[in-house]
């Protein structure tokens, strides 16, 4: 159990214990303490003061720079459109910020093979497309992915993936990142209604996330495990 | 037989004078159940996570609903008790009548809200400076500027006098039949799961009707309507009862 809930229950206990103790007057122990109202009004604009004192405190020490910004519907539109933009072929639709990175590989054997090397599916969606090239040449970009928690971006989502490339083999591996630890703080309704904030947009997860489009030639033969899920584009 | 007359003014001045000195123990509760709901807040409200593929994800929530909901549980106990014969002696040890009695328990009790809310808010900043120490990444999700501050605490503000209203009233029914107030608490509580229960009833209406307004004034003119009526309610109860029992 937390630490702080065992507290909060031993101040309940004391508390109720010491309020009996005063209010009983054929108690046979005596009052801890009593206040009278000077002692108690003394003790609110104390407790107030210091109330004003955290309020100073929290302005000074909370961040001018978010290290989380809220993401733009626009953003996520675009996250979520490249899907089917680059299952129908068109890549060069695909905004060219999105593309985290570039391959072209000259190919020496006629078969490439394509490796899995996560303990679950593909961390990325892998698109294949065959096209007609004599030079042996395997083209490939990798999409950026977008991994939001509660409208914000989680940084550095794309450090979770790693590529591995030989002469005739992609392997595609999981990196093992520290973990992400978030905590959100909100004013409850009544400081939101006004805001129009009304629905909970809190507890929200989704993830778009990254693609590999690779441009094998059609006189390669792709080799890739049985247990890998990709989409065979039709250019 | 004094030959000094009384105003009114003078009277509800000297009452709620004498109730914020001899009610101390209101608020010594207030100071304590706001501490209470700091370490109750500390906790969370929530948390999930997500193992992801190369790394996993842990959220925890934080909010200042339970803060907010010790102040109006420590306003609504209090306003109940004020209807109480206890308090009620009291405030007939001065020469006073009904009419000023009412007015100095609505004065007290508005300066209660007052408190309560000025307090809440406060508190919330040492929630805050507790997590922003031990969370690196803190994320405030819904900051508000100055004006949308003030514009909140006035609501906030307008929200907890209807709790007392509403406490007041249910205990002046109280105070004046046990049975009818037994009866109302009861009709209470099954109004309350019956709008629990089903979305968009009738009795939910009048809950929206206040609660879904994003205008600040059209807000504080319902809010300012439903407490008057409640202190009106509260009124015609206890116009007539006895000053001792």
């Amino acid at each position: 159990m937390n630490v702080i809930a065992v507290f909060a229950l031993i101040l309940i206990v004391t508390m109720n214990v010491a309020i009996r103790i005063m209010k009983n007057k054929n108690s046979s122990r005596n009052a801890i303490f009593k206040l009278n109202s000077t002692s108690t009004k003394w003790l609110l604009i104390g407790y107030v003061a210091i109330l004003g004192v955290f309020t100073i405190v929290a302005a000074c020490i909370s961040p001018k720079d978010p290290s989380y910004e809220k993401v733009a519907a626009e953003k996520i539109e675009q996250f979520v459109d490249f899907y089917p933009t680059l299952s129908q072929g068109n890549e060069e639709e695909v905004p060219a910020h999105l593309v985290e990175g570039k391959w072209s590989k000259k190919l020496v054997s006629n078969t490439f093979k394509i490796v899995n090397d996560n303990s679950y599916s593909l961390p990325l969606t892998l698109f294949v497309e065959r096209v007609e090239n004599t030079d042996g040449i395997m083209e490939a970009s990798l999409y950026k992915g977008l991994d939001i928690i509660n409208d914000y971006e989680v940084r550095d989502y794309m450090e979770d993936i790693e590529l591995e490339w030989t002469d005739d083999k992609l392997t595609i591996k999981e990196k093992k990142n520290p973990p992400i630890s978030l905590s959100f703080f909100h004013y409850d309704y009544l400081f939101k209604q006004l805001k129009e904030e009304r629905a909970n947009t809190l507890k929200h997860m989704s993830s778009h996330g990254p693609a590999l489009y690779i441009k094998v030639p059609k006189s390669v033969a792709l080799d890739i495990d049985e247990n890998t899920v990709y989409v065979i584009v039709e250019s | 037989m004094s030959l000094n007359e009384v105003s009114l003014i003078d009277v509800v001045r000297k009452q709620v004078h004498f109730k914020w000195k001899s009610y101390t123990g209101i608020f010594q509760s207030l100071l304590i159940l706001q501490i209470l709901g700091l370490f109750i807040s500390t906790l969370g409200e929530g948390s999930m996570s997500e193992p992801g593929y190369g790394r996993s994800i842990s959220v925890q929530y934080y909010s200042s609903s339970i803060l907010v909901g010790m102040t109006a549980m420590w306003l609504f106990i209090n306003s109940m008790l004020l209807t109480t014969s206890a308090y009620r002696e009291d405030d007939f040890t001065f020469v006073s009548t009904r009419w000023s009695r009412l007015l100095a328990n609505f004065t007290f009790i508005i300066s209660l809200a007052l408190l309560g809310t000025v307090t809440s808010f406060l508190s919330m900043n040492v929630l805050k400076v507790y997590l922003f120490i031990k969370n690196d990444e803190l994320i405030l999700t819904n900051s508000l500027t100055f004006f949308e501050t003030i514009s909140s605490l006035v609501v906030l503000l307008s929200y907890l006098i209807l709790i007392c209203a509403a406490a007041y009233t249910i205990g002046s029914i109280i105070q004046r039949n046990k049975w009818v107030g037994f009866g109302l608490s009861m009709l209470l509580i099954v109004l309350g799961a019956i709008s629990v229960d089903y979305e968009g009833t009738p009795i939910n209406f009048l809950i929206y009707f206040i609660m879904f307004d994003s205008s600040l004034m059209l807000l504080l003119f319902k809010l300012s309507l439903a407490n008057g009526f409640l202190f009106f309610i509260s009124w015609m109860v206890s116009d007539n009862q006895e000053v001792r029992v």
